[in-house]
Order: structure tokens, then C-alpha cells, then sequence
């Protein structure tokens, strides 16, 4: 065996020590984080509310989740993402108005004490109301 | 998918007729190194050319419907290029495939069970898309309302998979093939262009090298622009070895408007290619329609954007960040593998070649250049150090990897010559 053949045999059982690591990496990674932020529940959650929305609208987005939180940003982003190109901003100032909710509330009396009414309850924490 | 295949079988016959990548090296090195430079001139045009169609309507889409027509003429008119022969080390050659198949198997995991990418994939890149690809409310890209977007990042990648998207409706198929085409597009190119410059086997064991690095996998399936910007670095690199300042000009320029950091490394690149005298010229004009769109929207559609959050120096931290970017270039392996393994045993069975070290020394700086800057950034930054760390450090590397993997082939003597 020559230096080049010696060299590349040398190189060539490293790297494929490297695939087998990356294979590794890769399987335990995507089996412990599996779609982590539920984005692909959310478009089935937020479907009937992509449907009432007009997609230029400037929505209003409530939630009972703790701000600042991982799960408040997931949620948000997730929303937003398949909710696009409507643009979501937290709050209560807009027209358009959407609660996406990890619990159960009493969204008929939010509505009449912000002036909202329902325009639908989607289930699933989903609720599309306008003023 | 029909985008994907006009972009890529585009920015093959644009590189093939005008590239001058052609008549040097072995023949399958040539056609390797095409397809790779190909792939990014690809996407970046379109991409651009996407922008600039819907933020100045009509004024590029005559030039996009008559391009291909043009470059068919053109190329039924070429000379058809020389080859030299090359002989493939079939040993590198195996070994590169099965990493590659390894590397393609372990991605498909994460395309079935995260198809719509990690966090920055679906909160800012193919959001961003998404909003760009829509009839009047493209401009929702850059809103400032965006708050945890980044409506300020450059717009070559979301740009690209909008255009995509918009003939296709919104498969999420676009954007995991578009960072897979950055990874084979690179793949491609670093093996034609050192096979070309250097020899063969330096060219293969690039290719190995790269086909079986963890952490730099791992970014492919995450649809980040990570991916596409390592691509721009390396490439522009490769096209300045060798003497090709027009294209290294515009995958410079190409990577100012896929990410910030690209900004950045255009300026380095330019230094360095003014400095080494070869052809600044040509590297200005290569760059310019890039990086006059990237300035067009920093500087008007974007302005006011809130960027870099920067403060006072973390000193308090110091030990911290050094700590950090010495723990995540460990982490550029997995387990007790480490990407440079192979490299240094290369290194110390075929030798190293002095002749190269100017050249190699050249782009090793670069990829240093680059990390001092990163380092800086994060001794600044008015985000939470440890976040900052956390969340961003192992994408810069990856970001840098390949042109610094790039930089060490470069030392290793070519064992043909021995």
C-alpha cells in the first residue's frame, strides 16, 4: 500500500466514524425533539380561522399563556406563521381579534367586557372574535 | 418543486457560458464544479431577481422570461471545453459516497419528524417567505411589527423560497431542498475547484471531509441561512483561489444579502483580494447588483429597524465567551469524533505542501477574521451572554466550517505529486 492509498484509507475510516456519530446525533435529536413547538397542529387548529380572516388584516392576539416564555413565543410564532401574511399583534386594539388558548376560559364573557362578540369558536383554545 | 429545477438548470448554463469555469482539470472535476457554483449563482440571481421584481415591478421580469433563450443561443455557440485526464482515487471516491448516503439517511430523519424546520426556521426565514410570497402584502416581510422576526435580516433566502412558493403553493418541501441544494451545491464545488486547483484526492478528501461533519450536517435540515451563507463563504473563496474575482465578487455579494454576517465577510474578502492585487476590479462589478439590493433594503425599505442589540463590554463574562467558543469548536464533532481528524491524519501521512501556505494562510484568516468578529459581537451584545452562546454560536461555526476546512486541505501536499 502507497502513501496516497494509506492517507485515504486513514481519512476514510475517520470520516465514516463521522457519518455514524452524525447518524447518531441526528436520530437522537429528532426522536427527543420531535416537531417540540407543535407547528404542525397548528395549522389544522388555526384552518377555519385562516378562512374567516381577510389575509390583510391586522389582527389582535390573546393568550392565557405567561409572556416572556418559551411556550408564550411558540405559540405566538406558530400562529403567526401559519396564520401569514395576516400580521398578529398582541393586544386587544385591532378589529380583528384571535385567542389562542392553552386552557379552557369563559371567552364570551372576555368578549363583552372588551366589546368583542364571537365570531367563532374553533375548540381547541381557537376563538376569532371581532368588534 | 418546478422553481428548484429552472433555478438550478439556470445557474448551471449561466456558470458553464460565462463563468470560465471550464478547459481546466479533469473533466468530471469541471462539471462537479459548474453544477456546485451553479447551484448558489442559482438561487442568488433568482432570488434577487425576485426582490427586485416585486419592490420594482416589470422592470427585471423581461430579463427573467428572456434569459434562458439567450443562454441556450449562447451555449450552442461555445466551444466545446478541453479536458485533462483525472484519475479518481476510488478509495476517496467510495468512501465519500457512503458518508454522503449516511449523511442524506440521518436528514430524512429529521425531515419526516421536523419538516418544518427548528425555531428560526418557521418564526423568521420561511415566515418572512411566506409574507413575500403573497399578492400585495409582500412588504409585510420587513414590517416593523415583526417584533420576533427580524424584519431587518437581508432577504436573498426568504426571497428565494417565496418565488418557489409562489408557483407552488407552500409545500414545505421548498425550503428543506433549497438547504439541501446549498450542501451538495457546496459539496460539489469545494471537490471540482480544489481537484482543479490542487489535485484530486485533496479535492475528495474535501468532499469526505465535509460529507461526514456533525455539527455542520446538523444545520442542513434546520432551514436556517446558515447553511446557504457557508456556501457564499467558501465558494467566493474558492472562485478568488482560483482567479475568478468576477463570481467571487457576486457569491461575496450574494452572501451580504442572505445575512448580516455576509456584510462582513464581503468586506474582508474585498481586503483581501485588493490587497493580493487580483482583479478588485471584476470583484466590484461581480459584487455590486448584490450588494446595492442589500443596501437598497438596509437602507430604504428596512431602515429604522431595530438590529444588533449592543451595549457595554461584557467583561464580567470574558472567561465565559472564550469558554464558549472554545467548547463549541469542540462541538463542530460528535461524541469523540472531531472533523479535523481526518484532516491532521492526512496531514501527517501525505505531508504539507509550503508552497500552498500563503494561499492557505489567506483563507485560514479569513474563517479568524470572521470568529474574532463573532466574538466581538457577542462581548457586546445587550442580550443575555449565556443565550447568546447557547443559541447562536455552534450556526456561526458552521457558518465558517467549511472555509476554514478549506484553508487546512489547502496546506496538505497533493499525494499525486509525491
Amino acid at each position: 500500500m502507497n502513501r496516497l492509498q494509506f492517507g485515504a484509507l486513514a481519512a476514510v475510516l475517520l470520516a465514516f466514524w463521522g457519518a455514524l456519530e452524525y447518524y447518531q446525533l441526528e436520530s437522537v435529536w429528532n426522536n427527543e425533539f420531535r416537531d417540540p413547538y407543535l407547528i404542525a397542529a397548528q395549522h389544522a387548529r388555526f384552518e377555519g380561522a385562516k378562512q374567516m380572516i381577510p389575509p390583510d388584516a391586522i389582527v389582535g392576539y390573546i393568550t392565557d399563556l405567561e409572556p416572556n416564555s418559551v411556550s408564550w413565543s411558540a405559540a405566538f410564532n406558530g400562529a403567526q406563521y401559519v396564520l401569514a401574511p395576516r400580521l398578529l399583534e398582541p393586544g386587544t386594539t385591532r378589529q380583528w381579534l384571535i385567542a389562542n388558548f392553552a386552557r379552557p376560559a369563559d371567552f364570551l364573557a372576555f368578549a363583552k367586557s372588551t366589546g368583542f362578540h364571537i365570531e367563532k369558536d374553533f375548540g381547541n383554545g381557537v376563538v376569532v372574535m371581532k368588534k | 418543486m418546478i422553481g428548484l429545477i429552472i433555478t438550478v438548470l439556470l445557474g448551471c448554463a449561466l456558470v458553464y457560458r460565462y463563468g470560465g469555469l471550464t478547459g481546466q482539470g479533469p473533466r468530471w472535476a469541471q462539471w462537479l464544479l459548474v453544477a456546485g457554483i451553479g447551484i448558489g449563482i442559482g438561487i442568488g440571481v433568482m432570488g434577487s431577481l425576485f426582490f427586485a421584481v416585486r419592490t420594482v415591478p416589470y422592470a427585471t421580469l423581461a430579463l427573467a422570461a428572456l434569459l434562458p433563450g439567450w443562454l441556450a443561443w449562447q451555449i450552442r455557440r461555445m466551444p466545446k471545453p478541453t479536458a485533462e485526464p483525472g484519475r479518481i482515487n476510488g478509495l476517496l471516491a467510495s468512501g465519500l459516497l457512503v458518508g454522503l448516503a449516511i449523511a442524506i439517511a440521518a436528514m430524512t430523519h429529521a425531515w419526516a419528524t421536523n419538516p418544518q424546520g427548528n425555531w428560526d426556521a418557521f418564526s423568521i426565514w420561511n415566515l418572512r417567505a411566506q409574507f413575500f410570497a403573497s399578492d400585495e402584502l409582500y412588504a409585510r416581510a420587513w414590517s416593523p411589527m415583526l417584533k420576533f422576526t427580524h424584519p431587518e435580516y437581508p432577504m436573498l433566502l426568504s426571497s428565494f423560497v417565496a418565488w418557489c412558493w409562489r408557483y407552488s403553493g407552500l409545500p414545505e418541501s421548498v425550503p428543506i431542498a433549497t438547504s439541501l441544494l446549498f450542501f451538495l451545491g457546496l459539496l460539489c464545488a469545494g471537490i471540482g475547484g480544489l481537484t482543479i486547483s490542487r489535485s484530486p484526492a485533496l479535492g475528495l478528501a474535501y468532499g469526505l471531509v465535509l460529507a461526514t461533519s456533525p455539527a455542520f450536517l446538523h444545520e442542513v435540515p434546520a432551514q436556517y441561512a446558515d447553511v446557504p451563507l457557508a456556501y457564499f463563504f467558501a465558494t467566493a473563496v474558492l472562485m478568488a483561489i482560483l482567479n475568478r474575482p468576477l463570481l467571487a465578487g457576486a457569491l461575496a455579494g450574494m452572501a451580504s444579502f442572505t445575512k448580516n454576517e455576509g456584510a462582513v465577510f464581503f468586506v474582508i474578502l474585498l481586503i483581501i483580494v485588493a490587497v493580493s492585487r487580483r482583479g478588485v476590479v471584476a470583484f466590484l462589478a461581480g459584487s455590486l447588483p448584490f450588494i446595492a439590493m442589500t443596501a437598497v433594503f438596509k437602507f430604504v425599505l428596512a431602515t429604522g429597524l431595530e438590529g444588533l442589540k449592543m451595549g457595554q463590554p461584557n467583561t464580567a463574562q470574558l472567561s465565559e465567551i472564550i469558554w464558549g467558543f472554545i467548547t463549541e469548536f469542540l462541538n463542530l464533532g460528535s461524541g469523540f469524533y472531531h472533523p479535523l481528524m481526518p484532516v491532521i491524519a492526512l496531514a501527517v501521512i501525505w505531508g504539507i505542501d509550503r508552497r500552498y501556505r500563503p494561499e492557505s494562510l489567506r483563507t485560514i484568516t479569513i474563517a479568524i477574521v470572521m470568529l474574532a468578529v463573532y466574538f466581538g459581537i457577542i462581548l457586546f451584545t445587550a442580550n443575555d451572554v449565556q443565550w447568546q452562546i447557547g443559541t447562536a454560536l455552534t450556526r456561526l461555526y458552521a457558518q465558517i466550517w467549511p472555509t476554514l476546512l478549506l484553508g487546512c486541505i489547502l496546506l496538505i501536499k497533493s499525494p499525486e505529486e509525491a
